[in-house]
């Protein structure tokens, strides 16, 4: 039996509340439709599902294109950890072209977002890039890869996580790989 | 991308903001950006990095990079992950310039310069604008764009600086000139939605007519003076009031006043495609007479050197200025000599004023008060233009001193500038377009205040000063 993530994610709900997204950027209706399991989306659970996507965060501009090809979106919901690529592998047609967090969640209400790659089956990383659930503080980041480690290790599925960690200068979370990179 | 729909400028610049395109949009737009070493944000209290107008933020990054913004919280600056370092370490190399120098020059600490060329590592955006303002970099595009718009060819011939010049000291304090030349150009451009109107179009143009056997090359300079003052609209007999003024408001062309090593007077520099001027206001130059000299003499130089000549950098030092332009070997400082010092006071009206007064002593300070020009400049021209049938011995004066008033015009914007730790070089016109491009809205108050190389405190208790130095009043600010 799988373990899920979001079970590991009760401490982190207590510290940081659900809010409503942030919808100020939003520019199409279809950006709260909820996607479900047909259009990709899926539980975050150890051992991961089969047909995952490898790939690693971008280190710059340069290979963010090629980067985004493997990026998943996580949300921790309110009970669950949606996640799914960003990119729809199914001909599915957004306006936008590709998913955004709230796809994830319908538009309800939320506690924090941000991408994910599976660098290997072994190994995850996660940023806090999203506009509409974003981690309110560094703290709050690593938290979610704390509960994403947790849930490895209540598995009994070796995986190591990181964080790509917080840039003080724009108080955001970082979105390349840096020396911030966390290992959890 | 497509975008520029309403909603969508109303995101990226608020809906407060006005206007149908984006560049409109930014002008009236209140929000600032933040950025870091790699990314660009929302301004929030907490963030550390470096706060622009969306005006800043919009002519640096483009439109895709603000959508960005709002699209994933941030946007990604560095184009490789080896940026900024690359271009820092590179191109403190190409300037020829140690890490020890470039902490010294930036007053930061080796480890610092260090870190910053370490591509491994993060840096403070804050440190990274001041080496890059030191190696004459446009720090806005760093980490954006591989080389940050460093013109090669300066580091080039900063590097290749002839020996008798060539100190560390020099290279830095002429990139900084080169630095504020180039910033100056481009608040300019954005303030008056243009460029300043090029000196061609002024009627300027390069001339290579350096003289032969039978027309020497001071003939030459003396022909080209009259020809400028001409285009100036200044008749001969006309003093020129105010050098600085001449240059940097009529001539729009960027001056930067400095302090050089003892022998150095001035240089003509060109960073991209801007050319401008650079003064040393120590030495010789403290007697302001001797600087209108110094500045005639680079003016000279960039009105009318052609390119091949006047390439990217031309130092020049008191001892090549000061020499009768007769006296001069070099053809090319020969006729700027002669520009100088006829431009300044034009032949035939010097030697009326001077025959105005009795005594060659009484008439020798007679030209120099009226036309604003040095002892030894004086003296030479009185001398040849009386085709040198008195003794130059006769032209002497005890008192080689400026008047109150010719030293005031020529100083007032740097002698009186406040707060005083903004550099020298940063001051007048500069200083000026750095407080009206604030007062538009296209630069913050932090900007305004890097920019000046001088604490947001500062900047802020002094600013009323610096707009009465300008001249800028409130309504028009």
């Amino acid at each position: 039996m799988p373990t899920r993530v979001s079970d590991c994610c009760e401490t982190h709900r207590e510290h940081y509340p659900a809010r409503e997204p942030n919808l100020a950027q939003s520019q199409d209706p279809d950006e709260q439709y909820q996607v479900g399991q047909s259009e990709g989306l899926f539980e975050f659970v150890f051992p991961p599902i089969d047909g995952i996507t490898f790939g690693a965060p971008p280190s710059s501009d340069t290979d963010i294109h090629d980067c985004d090809r493997s990026k998943y979106l996580w949300v921790v919901a309110l009970t669950t950890l949606p996640v799914a690529l960003e990119h729809l592998t199914n001909g599915m047609a957004l306006k936008r072209g590709r998913l955004t967090h709230t796809n994830l969640t319908g538009g309800v209400d939320a506690h924090t977002a941000g991408e994910l790659w599976f660098r290997d089956s072994r190994t995850v990383m996660i940023n806090g890039a999203s506009s509409r659930y974003t981690p309110r503080s560094p703290d709050e980041l690593l938290s979610v890869a704390q509960a994403i480690k947790s849930a490895t290790e209540a598995a009994g599925y070796g995986v190591v996580v990181a964080s790509l960690g917080w840039d003080e200068g724009s108080n955001k979370p970082l979105r390349v790989q840096t020396e911030k990179l966390t290992w959890v | 991308m497509g975008l520029e729909n309403i909603e969508e400028l109303d995101l990226i610049f608020g809906p407060e903001s006005k206007g149908t395109t984006p560049q409109e949009r930014a002008r009236s737009s209140s929000r600032i950006f933040v950025r870091s070493q790699v990314q660009l944000a929302e301004n929030s209290p907490e963030a550390t990095g470096r706060r622009l107008s969306a005006w800043e933020a919009l002519e640096t990054f483009g439109l895709d990079k603000l959508r960005e913004v709002f699209e994933y919280s941030s946007a990604i600056l560095s184009c490789t992950a080896e940026e900024p370092a690359q271009t820092l370490h590179n191109r403190r190399e190409d300037l020829g310039l140690s890490v020890k120098n470039v902490a010294k020059v930036t007053g930061l600490n080796e480890d610092d310069v260090e870190n910053a060329e370490n591509p491994k590592t993060l840096t403070s955006i804050h440190i990274i604008e001041k080496i890059a303002r030191a190696l004459a970099l446009d720090e806005g595009t760093i980490s954006l764009t591989p080389g940050a718009n460093g013109d090669p060819k300066l580091a080039m011939r900063l590097r290749t600086l002839e020996s008798t010049h060539r100190s560390s000291e020099l290279v830095s304090q002429l990139c900084e000139a080169a630095w504020v030349s180039g910033k100056q150009y481009e608040l300019f451009k954005w303030l008056y939605s243009s460029p300043p109107v090029a000196l061609t179009a002024k009627g300027f143009e390069p001339n290579s007519n350096y003289g032969n056997a039978e027309y020497p090359a001071w003939k030459q300079g003396y022909w080209l003076a009259r020809q400028a003052r001409k285009i100036l609209g200044v008749s001969e007999e006309q003093p020129i009031k105010c050098m600085r003024e001449l240059i940097e408001d009529d001539l729009e062309i960027p001056l930067v006043q400095t302090v050089f090593p003892e022998t150095i007077a001035g240089a003509t520099i060109a960073n991209g495609s801007v050319r401008g001027i650079t003064v040393n206001t120590k030495g010789h130059n403290h007697n302001v007479w001797v600087r209108r000299m110094t500045l005639a003499h680079e003016l000279g130089h960039l009105l009318y050197d052609p390119d091949e000549n006047l390439k990217k950098l031309l130092v020049d030092q008191y001892s090549d200025l000061e020499q009768a332009p007769w006296g001069q070997t070099d053809y090319v400082e020969q006729r700027a000599n002669a520009f100088a010092v006829d431009f300044l006071a034009p032949q035939k009206a010097t030697i009326e004023v001077f025959k105005s007064v009795v005594d060659c002593s009484g008439g020798l300070r007679k030209v120099m008060d009226t036309f604003g020009l040095s002892y030894t400049s004086a003296r030479f021209h009185i001398w040849n233009g009386l085709d040198r049938k008195i003794s130059l011995d006769d032209l002497v004066v005890d008192n080689w001193e400026t008047t109150d008033e010719w030293s005031g015009r020529e100083s007032f914007a740097i002698d009186y500038f406040k707060p005083d730790s903004v550099p020298i070089s940063k001051r007048g016109r500069f200083a000026c377009l750095v407080v009206q491009s604030m007062a538009a809205n296209l630069l913050t108050e932090e900007s305004a205040a890097a920019y000046l190389g001088c604490s947001v405190d500062d900047y802020r208790s002094n600013i009323d000063v610096i707009r009465g130095i300008c001249g800028i009043s409130d309504e028009i600010s």
